[in-house]
């Protein structure tokens, strides 16, 4: 991935940002993304931190001793870089058009049935990157990501038998025929009558 | 070999089991242990399985027989009370081959003692509008289903007599769905066949046909009447929210909370309380 381009990208949309104040976030790999406080507020965990960052430095300004405007770094040592990438991607984006609420049961495979199309085309990724992306989302606790990505993966089990389900997923069927015959009666019991 | 799978902690696991349907659920069961483990036994799961026992075919003697055979054997008998919900396919086809027509008698005979004591919902609805329901059928359930807490009868002709059947052998029952019912009779709009049951807390029962012998349209001299006033102490909201255009005045026992709802809701309707 090119990490340069995204911060590039990152730090475009801080520049243009009203709220004047950036929050660098740092990546597993260490690379760092700068975002308006606005966008990172949407993370729980980050918010938190920046909590706990405002007690400490109660005392101090706002501006370190050369007169710049001091940024504040937040590591997130389990998000990768392309992943976060992606959950700032939504973040922004949610600022700007907040995703409605996705119905549950899901009822639709199709997720552009249940939710709008940005964010519908925004979890069209590989099982892994959507997977990690769950994994970021709830690490910082983003609830509209975690119901986004986790609603995605539902609807990639929606209507499918249990052999798709497995070849989805690459799940090992480790059910004997008779096991797997005494869940489906434990489940369902169909007479004929 | 590792999968995808094994890198989402459990918590992750059961908020995508949230988002799934029963038929999901029961699919996503039958891929693997750790996942119909994780279905059925983690107590951080709320979307269980819901047990169905699911009657297809068209012969109430074979039904009959068949469940007093199974309730019969001990391979079966166990497992029959597993089952919560009850659900007829091929409700419009039942009866049709069926020689002799039964008579309820000889098939409550044959069912006597024979009961499914985990069975809270029974689905007995069309898929389709009917108007030849084998109301024999309909006659018999109530007697094996003395736990049932909701019957849906949606777009079957079933009659004010079959709801009586169920009240009275039903007593917790607190929901009963009869969308679209085609009974060329009605259902009585007093609420009198089902006023044996005391639980009864949810009518939906849109496009149906309805019969009145009270002067319930008398409201002023008949101030304890109003819809199925015989059997609802508790009516809830969503009866009234869905009834038709034509309904202009409204008697209940609504609670305040819902008749404000009501109010911006359909504001056409006048509540006469």
């Amino acid at each position: 991935m090119d990490v340069e381009d995204s911060k590039e990208t990152a730090a475009s949309t801080a520049d243009t940002s009203s709220s004047g104040v950036t929050i660098q976030l740092i990546s597993k790999e260490g690379d760092k993304f700068p975002v308006p406080i606005t966008v990172s507020n949407m993370s729980e965990l980050v918010k938190s931190m920046m909590d706990d960052k405002d007690d400490d430095d109660d005392d101090d300004d706002d501006e370190d001793d050369d007169g710049k405007e001091k940024i504040t770094e937040i590591p997130l040592p389990n998000v990768k870089s392309e992943v976060l990438k992606k959950v700032i991607e939504f973040c922004e984006h949610h600022l700007a058009e907040p995703m409605t609420e996705i119905e549950k049961p899901l009822k639709s495979q199709n997720m552009a049935d249940v939710v709008q199309k940005w964010y519908a085309d925004f979890v069209d990724l590989e099982q892994v990157l959507l997977f990690e992306l769950i994994l970021a989302a709830n690490y910082m606790d983003i609830k509209p990501l975690l119901d986004l990505t986790c609603a995605t993966v539902a609807s990639m089990i929606k209507g499918k038998t249990p052999d798709e389900i497995r070849a989805t997923f690459n799940i090992t069927n480790d059910f004997s025929p008779e096991e797997e015959a005494q869940v489906r009666e434990e489940n369902k019991w169909c007479e004929e009558a | 070999m590792t999968t995808k799978w094994d890198i989402l902690p459990l918590p992750i696991v059961i908020e995508i089991i949230s988002w799934l349907n029963q038929d999901s659920v029961t699919d996503l069961s039958l891929v693997s242990k750790q996942l119909n483990n994780i279905i059925a036994n983690e107590p951080g799961n709320k979307n269980k399985i819901i047990p169905v026992f699911e009657i297809r075919g068209n012969s109430a003697w074979k039904f009959a027989n068949k469940l007093r055979h199974h309730f019969l054997s001990n391979s079966t008998a166990n497992q029959l009370q597993v089952y919560q919900l009850m659900r007829f396919n091929d409700v419009h086809k039942f009866g049709r081959n069926d020689a002799p027509i039964p008579h309820p008698t000889q098939l409550l005979h044959i069912l006597k003692n024979v009961q499914m004591k985990g069975i809270t919902t029974l689905d007995i609805s069309s898929p389709f509008p009917t108007c030849c329901t084998n109301w024999i059928l309909s006659y018999i359930l109530p007697n094996i289903l003395p736990q049932l807490r909701g019957v849906d009868f949606s777009n079957t002709d079933i009659s004010d007599g079959i709801l009586q059947r169920f009240s009275q052998f039903c007593p917790h029952l607190e929901k009963i769905t009869l969308q679209n019912n085609n009974n060329t009779f009605g259902i009585s709009l007093s609420g009198y066949s089902m006023c044996s049951s005391k639980n009864l807390k949810e009518i939906n029962m849109d496009d149906t046909v309805f019969y009145m012998y009270d002067r319930i349209a008398d409201l002023n001299n008949h101030q304890e009447m109003f819809l199925f006033y015989q059997c609802c102490r508790a009516l809830q909201f969503k009866f009234v929210r869905n009834a038709p255009p034509v309904l202009r005045l409204l008697r209940s026992d609504l609670t305040p909370e819902n008749m404000r709802m009501l109010r911006l809701e359909r504001p056409g309707i006048e509540l006469v309380n």
